[in-house]
């Protein structure tokens, strides 16, 4: 009966299983195979064992500069992100009339198509005509060519990814709505202040949430791409060349897919790396209620 | 016990990863190999080397044809076809130009791919390099083709060495378009014929407002379609010595020079930003609503024009030149009809055979003369310049001129990326941040060291 009861629950979980085996396992170990060949997307390949790597390191002469510009997107937008999602996510749990009407509102930027975003984005950060620039000229700030300087592009992208906070919002407001009302009436009792109750209850009750949007949104910044992709490419003088988008034209341009699986490779050690530091750093400072 | 059975499913899946992708053909060399060589002896040759004539021996047969273009226009040709043979089934799938690249990439890398695609002309070669399609050099010349009904340059963009990696279908060329009202009104009679008048021409068309914001802009290299190695083969210059970069040579520099030079006659930089930018908002091209006076794109554009603003008054002609008199290149992209192998000798036949009736005259007069689109068949190209009528005697002319000087990159499978490369140099010294000679020898570089890369990964 238990073996019985075994393969029934694996016939069930055989279509997520074959999932697995399928589309994750299968490319992801392919694309280690093919790291250490020059496999160009032809019939034949052959192992060539650590040059991808040193040719990285060595002679790249895109590779190091596309590294510069996904670490400072990361370390721009992964902050940002997390202030304005908990931010947004605070403001969205106040208890006004219409709240769910904002609420709607702020997330309706993560179901919109990109493309479409972009587009509008494209239009705002216009030097001349964009509305943000428009809005500096109100305050007598004259914009910056926001797409096209290299000084400013990254940071164009990043604003353009704030736009997307609205994902960070909806956990950030489940958590808060979690937080048992208990903790605040025995804190008014005992005296405390909004600021203390904000930092003594809420901050810790939603630190697990931190925590993962902190995690995951360092490894989205790390990966970011399609922004740069569809709204500047390699950007002026190479600014929003990011590591994906360059291990991207490695693979499509110049069909030289076992080094971009070995940029993968590369992208992956630094990514679990920085993600294992992040985990034991920070990890232990987030409160658990359980 | 556990992990035993993972590291052995680990192994497992390893070696079907290598097995599944390996294929059985790898080779002493590292160079890409053309998988069709094996095959040669069942498409037609003899034991003697000699090709014998081909007969279709097929009977019912399916195949599949892919394309990215006018997809009424090609269901069109496929249905007479199908009724000039009935024995052939024709599955044509239209896909959309801007998703096409995302699958046809794929399809190609996992043999999946249909027996007859449309695609890039230009890169054509590298696919047959790398095994992904058919050479069809024997299969032609069992059928008797005649290479000289093609256009030259498009003819020779699908050789790879003395292989034929697909049959021209469709080419474009770029020309100078200018607008006749504002020449009239800065007292220009004819286009230009060099760079140096493009200039002149420049300063003149200009026009500012109260704030000194462009206005009018007479011309730029950056609008439009000119790329800038059209700019250095006018001058002269090439892209590539076999694998060494030479586009940083004299005339690349004083090609670039010039664009810069252009650029400060019609407002600097800074100007030429805030103007694109007010472009990039409109769906119209700038030429199109009367604010730029010249302007480089390609022969498809004179379409663009007559539909969005028919009243316009334009003329055409070919590039400028750095002298007027040579070097009249102009850079040509399109389109060919390549194959691939399933195994299947009829399906493979049917695709060739079908393939063949598509590049025809009377085939690409059909397809050419609604979308007046430029045919790689040269009797066709001609008979649409004289059926449509419609876009002007001095369109033609010049459009039909490129046709003959139309040029495609030079090529380079170690590092096809190298226009991209180009095109950063010509952004540098446009924004002013390096000199032409520093830009295009700092590229130069990059390409030599990207070819390098390529060969410590393949020599």
């Amino acid at each position: 009966m238990q073996k019985r009861e075994a393969i029934t629950g694996y016939l069930f979980a055989s279509p997520w299983l074959i999932g697995l085996f399928v589309f994750t396992l299968y490319p992801l170990l392919s694309s280690l195979v093919y790291s250490f060949t020059n496999y160009s997307m032809g019939k034949d390949f052959d192992f060539i064992g650590w040059t991808n790597f040193k040719i990285m390191f060595t002679s790249d002469h895109g590779f190091f500069q596309s590294i510069w510009n996904s670490v400072w997107y990361t370390l721009v937008s992964t902050p940002l992100n997390l202030i304005c999602g908990f931010g947004v996510g605070l403001l969205m749990n106040s208890k006004v009339k219409g709240i769910k009407v904002f609420r709607c509102i702020y997330y309706l930027p993560c179901v919109i198509s990109v493309v479409a975003t972009t587009m509008v984005w494209s239009w705002m950060f216009q030097t001349k005509y964009g509305l943000l620039n428009q809005l500096l000229a109100y305050i007598g700030v004259q914009g910056p060519a926001w797409l096209t300087d290299p000084a400013w592009s990254k940071t164009a992208l990043v604003i353009m990814g704030l736009w997307n906070c609205g994902g960070g919002m909806m956990m950030y407001l489940a958590g808060l709505k979690g937080i048992s009302s208990t903790y605040y009436e025995a804190a008014e009792i005992d005296g405390a202040n909004a600021w203390w109750k904000f930092w003594k209850i809420t901050l810790p009750m939603i630190s697990p949430l931190l925590f993962y949007n902190l995690l995951t949104g360092f490894i989205g910044g790390i990966q970011v791409f399609t922004n740069a992709f569809l709204l500047t490419g390699a950007g002026t003088d190479n600014s929003t060349n990011f590591y994906v988008y360059n291990m991207y034209t490695m693979a499509m341009n110049n069909r030289r897919m076992g080094y971009a699986c070995a940029m993968g490779w590369i992208l992956l050690i630094v990514t679990m790396s920085l993600s294992l530091l992040i985990w034991r750093k920070v990890g232990s400072r987030v409160y658990y209620e359980s | 016990m556990k992990r035993k059975w993972m590291a052995l499913f680990l192994a497992l899946v390893m070696c079907v990863s290598l097995v599944a992708c390996g294929d059985d053909t790898q080779g002493d060399d590292n160079e890409p190999q053309n998988q069709e060589e094996e095959q040669k002896p069942e498409n037609g040759e003899g034991q003697d080397g000699e090709v014998e004539p081909y007969e279709p021996t097929y009977g019912e047969v399916e195949i599949d044809f892919w394309q990215h273009m006018d997809g009424e226009q090609f269901q069109i040709l496929v249905d007479e076809y199908m009724d000039l043979h009935p024995n052939v089934k024709i599955n044509l799938l239209s896909v959309s130009f801007w998703d096409y690249g995302n699958k046809i990439i794929p399809a190609l890398a996992g043999g999946t791919a249909p027996d007859i695609l449309l695609y890039d002309l230009a890169t054509a070669t590298e696919r047959l390099a790398y095994g992904q399609t058919v050479d069809l050099t024997d299969h032609l010349a069992a059928r008797g083709f005649d290479p000289s009904q093609f256009r030259t340059a498009s003819m020779e963009c699908c050789m790879l060495d003395d292989q034929i990696a697909g049959l021209p279908y469709l080419t474009d060329v770029r020309i100078l378009y200018y607008n006749k009202d504002h020449f009239a009104e800065a007292g220009i009679e004819e286009p230009p014929a060099t760079w140096d008048q493009v200039l002149e021409y420049t300063e003149k068309l200009t026009t500012y407002d109260e704030n000194g914001n462009i206005e009018r802009m007479g011309f730029h290299t950056g609008l439009g379609n000119l790329f800038p190695w059209t700019m250095i083969w006018t001058y002269g210059g090439q892209e590539l010595d076999g694998e060494t970069p030479v586009f940083n040579s004299q005339e690349g520099i004083d090609a670039l020079q010039m664009a810069y030079d252009i650029q400060e006659a019609s407002g600097g930089y800074d100007n030429y930003q805030l103007f694109y930018e007010g472009t990039q908002s409109s769906t119209m091209s700038p030429f199109v609503m009367g604010d730029v006076s010249m302007i480089v794109d390609t022969n498809e554009f004179a379409a663009t024009i007559m539909r969005d603003n028919p009243e316009l008054n334009w003329g055409a002609a070919i590039l400028p030149t750095s002298d007027g008199e040579n070097n009249h290149w102009t850079w040509s992209g399109g389109f060919d009809l390549e194959f691939t192998d399933h195994g299947d000798e009829d399906r493979l036949n049917a695709a060739i055979d079908f393939g063949l009736w598509l590049v025809s005259k009377e085939a690409q007069i059909t397809y050419g003369t609604k979308s007046a689109n430029l045919m790689c068949n040269t009797e066709a190209a001609e008979a649409v310049a004289a059926e449509r009528t419609d876009l002007g005697d001095e369109y033609w002319a010049a459009v039909m001129e490129s046709y003959d000087y139309g040029r495609y990159h030079d090529r380079c499978l170690a590092y096809p990326d190298f226009t991209n490369t180009i095109s950063s140099a010509y952004t540098y010294v446009m924004d002013g941040t390096k000199t032409p000679k520093q830009a295009l020898d700092d590229a130069a570089e990059i390409v030599t060291q990207e070819i390098n890369n390529y060969h410590l990964m393949n020599d």
